[in-house]
């Protein structure tokens, strides 16, 4: 894999994920405002909490992604401050 | 010498915190207790701050704490940026007020931590040096783009800090007796000190250690709550429902946002405005590479995911188990002290003054941690944006630059005091709003057209940057709050709440189409110089 391939790669990713966060978060507020009765309280609560939770999960394995991503470009070393 | 003045200064003040006490006459046992609480913790601090400013004299230890700081350190120290007063009274407090629409602003203090972490954490880290600025001025022309987004930045973090300064000063007229305008000037001395002797490292530290105590508390407060319901939260949202006067309206939706334009501009300002925030994005120049930056967003993901849960569920117990009790309550009805109390109302019934106490320094030492934070990148605008970047044009010495931050915490530490006493009596909620509104549209936007797009130029981002900034204030000036609740007029010209859809539009459309007719020779060499900067957002090294 070149560094331009890399780059290209991650970049689609990066734009897939915040795309999905983006909609996911929106779809959630325009379904409370335009339809809150939609759902039970006890739902809208639960849809939060996953959510919440999710958005940890996502964070923390894109992390993890992103550093294996970039053990595969051989990069360790020429990452520095 | 300054340091045993700025020392003598806070004990006078610290002295006038138990004087004010002791003229209040009450001899409450709580305040006794939250002041010795909060004693201990600013000489604590004091003393972190002390230890700092022995190890800080470079501008990379003032601005960066030397870039030090583990993923784990820098993860806790975010969360305690970004875990406010707000975020623990104010959320516990709407939760209480509004039930279950109190869950859009838990979610939405967690959901931008995603768009950080994709987009900007390693990409900032590699390409800044001191402050977000430096991204952006890469490869546009570092005078105007600068001076642009000094003025954003302040504007952010004077908003920001005015909110802070107004709840400090207000919680500790209401827990210690103290007068608003000691309780202003208290903390306006105190985070000079922190800053102005410490810098980063001591700012980081205080973050850090009022982070843990923060969780700490919030879960202590979250076990005694869900006790009260054998730990079962079916149980806590029916007694919800019993005890609250709006019985099953607790658990319905849509009080808080009742049209889809205001939800989408609301919705944008969560994900977008922290990731614009200065003494945010500041954060990931205290770590020492990218790798290091994508484990502290991970790191604050989690901890603020976990405490925007904990709130809530505190929020959600505290409807059940305050309305059951009517000491609480004066005679109209009201929470006594407003909804922002809820938790500390909880704290007192569940675990008396002991707990009372506890979550009242905590909650103190909270905004004295997230003002210091604001100062720190209040002043590194001056210092290092305007002074070093723009005035000396990046050839002055690092001693001067160390030395105008200093001056320049001062200043800011001035400013933010004669703010808050100039405001005390204003409703300043539409602030918040104004700040991540003003982060979203244009700071957020600028950096990621930076990163993303090899299309902008100097030019498109002045144009479009300028003008977000004003649509974000003027359609927070002609909303509610202010052209009706501040001007008196008879209603709104811009009829929703939030300018975030809006102000962001126009710094996208306006930055997109400037640069694509601009076709200078400047700008003809900005684009060429893409490439160069991708392969160091990456790599933090130019391309090969």
């Amino acid at each position: 894999m070149t560094r331009t391939e890399y780059i290209q790669k991650k970049r689609a990713i990066v734009f897939s994920l915040s795309a999905i966060t983006t909609l996911l978060f929106l779809a959630f507020l325009c379904v409370i405002a335009m339809a809150p009765d939609a759902a039970s309280g006890t739902l809208i609560i639960l849809t939060g909490f996953v959510l919440i939770i999710g958005s940890c999960v996502a964070v923390t394995l894109y992390g993890v992604w992103a550093n294996r991503f970039q053990q595969e470009l051989s990069l360790d070393g020429d990452e520095h401050a | 010498m300054l340091r045993s003045k700025s020392l003598l200064a806070v004990l006078f003040l610290l002295s006038a915190v138990g004087a004010a006490h002791a003229q209040s006459g009450d001899g409450s046992e709580p305040q006794f207790l939250a002041i010795s609480i909060f004693v201990g913790f600013v000489l604590f601090s004091l003393f972190i701050t002390y230890l700092a400013a022995k190890r800080t004299s470079s501008a990379q230890e003032f601005y960066a704490a030397g870039s030090g700081l583990t993923g784990f350190q820098n993860g806790l120290a975010i969360a305690g940026d970004w875990m406010s007063a707000a975020t623990f009274l104010g959320m516990s407090g709407l939760v209480f007020i509004f039930g279950v629409d109190g869950i859009v602003y838990a979610v939405g203090a967690a959901i931008s931590w995603p768009i950080i972490m994709f987009v900007l954490a390693d990409r900032v880290r590699n390409l800044g040096k001191y402050t977000y600025v430096d991204v952006i001025a890469y490869r546009l022309q570092s005078t105007p783009v600068r001076i642009l987004l000094s003025f954003s930045g302040l504007t952010i973090v004077f908003l920001y800090m005015i909110a802070q300064m107004l709840g400090a000063g207000a919680l500790i007229q209401i827990l210690f007796g103290l007068p608003y305008e000691y309780a202003v000037v208290l903390v306006g001395l105190l985070m000079t000190i922190y800053v102005g002797l410490g810098g980063m490292l001591a700012t980081s530290w205080i973050q850090i250690i009022k982070a843990v105590i923060l969780l700490f508390g919030g879960t202590l407060l979250l076990i005694l709550t869900l006790n009260q319901f054998g730990f079962s939260f079916g149980a806590m949202l029916s007694g919800a429902v019993e005890q609250s006067p709006r019985g099953e309206g607790i658990l319905n939706a849509g009080n808080l946002i009742k049209d889809p334009i205001s939800a989408i501009s609301l919705g944008l300002a969560f994900l977008f405005g922290p990731a614009g925030l200065p003494h945010i994005l500041m954060r990931f120049f205290t770590v020492p590479n990218g790798r290091a930056a994508r484990a502290s967003v991970a790191y604050a993901s989690i901890f603020i995911g976990y405490f925007q849960i904990v709130v809530f569920l505190i929020g959600l117990g505290a409807i059940s188990l305050l309305f059951a009790n009517g000491g609480f309550f004066d005679e109209d009805g009201a929470l006594i002290g407003g909804a922002n109390m809820t938790a500390l109302h909880l704290s007192n019934l569940l675990g008396g003054e002991l707990l009372l106490g506890v979550v009242s320094a905590v909650t103190f030492a909270t905004i004295l941690a997230v003002v210091a934070g604001l100062t720190l990148s209040a002043a590194s605008v001056f210092s290092h944006d305007l002074y070093a970047s723009v005035i000396a044009n990046g050839e002055g010495n690092e001693k001067t630059e160390v030395q105008i931050s200093r001056i320049s915490t001062l200043v800011v530490g001035l400013i933010a005091i004669g703010l808050g006493l100039l405001f005390e009596k204003q409703n300043v909620a539409y602030m918040a709003t104004l700040s991540l509104a003003v982060a979203a549209s244009v700071n957020f936007v600028l950096l990621s057209l930076s990163l993303f797009w090899n299309g902008l130029t100097t030019r498109g981002a002045i144009v479009g940057g300028a003008l977000g900034l004003l649509t974000a204030i003027g359609l927070v000036i002609l909303s509610k709050p202010i052209w009706v609740d501040v001007f008196g007029n008879a209603s709104p010209i811009y009829p929703y709440a939030h300018p975030t859809l809006f102000s962001m539009s126009v710094t996208i459309v306006f930055a997109v189409f400037v640069s694509v007719t601009d076709r200078s020779a400047s700008a003809a060499k900005e684009r060429s110089m893409f490439a160069d900067q991708e392969a160091a957002s990456e790599f933090a090294a130019p391309a090969e």
